[in-house]
């Protein structure tokens, strides 16, 4: 592929809407530095979906969208988002090398697969309802 | 001559040599780095040289005669263990500034090429570019 080794200009990013970890994980990436402009998209958005068409992977896989259409899915998408900071770029190679790419690779699964349940663990800023405990008084 | 002269003479003899000869290799190998590193502006990597031995001289060489003050010896066996011990100090130390010196290099390398780096992984897959045009102006 001739743009393999190419840099993209803008980067679009498509997360779960429904999950509060991912939710989570948008509005600290929202706030991250990044060395080249990245979107953030609900993957079910009517703008995404006008944009991108139903892709298949959405709302089941993290997906990143280069603005010249080199499409990471999955593992390859969290490995890919760490790349845009600045803070983590260098990570993204460690966690991409020999070494550690497989460990990564079922991490990223495993958070991605269970992604409800641990997001169950943490506040959801958005629920109104969470914060009433569910005891009899 | 008396031994304090004698190791007046000697050490600086080799203080002076050693500095010329460190700031050369520092100047003629950095060369080929810094114009790698700043392959768009040859002139900025040939004055970041220039500067950069300036700095060793001037460290190298004052810190050098800051070692040998006020040596009082009585015979010659003194005065050999003398300039035997400073001289050992003074390369341990050169060694070491050397070794910063070369970790600064690196990490200006490092961060260089991190800035260049294309992503780490290679796109699953190739979607059509987007009509709509990400981060409408």
């Amino acid at each position: 592929m001739t743009m393999a080794n190419t840099v993209p200009r803008t980067m679009t990013i498509l997360y779960d809407a429904s999950c509060p970890l991912c939710r989570r994980a948008r509005d600290w990436l929202a706030g991250e530095a990044t060395y080249l402009p990245i979107e953030l998209m609900a993957a079910d958005s009517p703008s995404a979906i006008e944009r991108y068409g139903e892709l298949p992977w959405t709302g089941t896989e993290l997906v990143v969208v280069a603005d010249d259409g080199r499409t990471w899915i999955g593992p390859a998408a969290f490995v890919v988002a760490m790349w845009c900071t600045r803070r983590y770029r260098s990570w993204s190679f460690v966690l991409s090398g020999p070494t550690f790419a497989p460990l990564a690779e079922r991490f990223f699964r495993m958070v991605s697969a269970k992604r409800g349940r641990l997001g169950a663990l943490l506040k959801d800023p958005e629920c109104a309802w969470c914060e009433i405990p569910a005891t009899r008084s | 001559m008396g031994p304090t002269l004698f190791i007046y003479l000697a050490y600086g003899a080799v203080a002076i040599g050693l500095t010329v000869w460190l700031a050369r290799t520092l100047h003629n190998n950095g060369t080929a780095f810094l114009a790698d590193i700043f392959s768009d502006r040859p002139e900025l990597a040939t004055a970041i040289n220039r500067l950069l031995v300036v700095g060793f001289y001037m460290l190298n060489l004052g810190y050098s005669f800051l070692l040998l003050r006020e040596p009082v010896v009585s015979s010659a066996e003194q005065a050999g263990r003398l300039l035997i011990n400073r001289l050992g100090v003074l390369l341990v130390t050169l060694g070491l500034i050397h070794f910063v010196n070369m970790l600064v290099f690196w990490k200006i390398r490092r961060r260089t090429l991190l800035d260049m780096a294309p992503p780490p992984v290679t796109p699953q897959v190739m979607i059509s570019k987007p009509d709509s045009e990400p981060f409408p102006a």
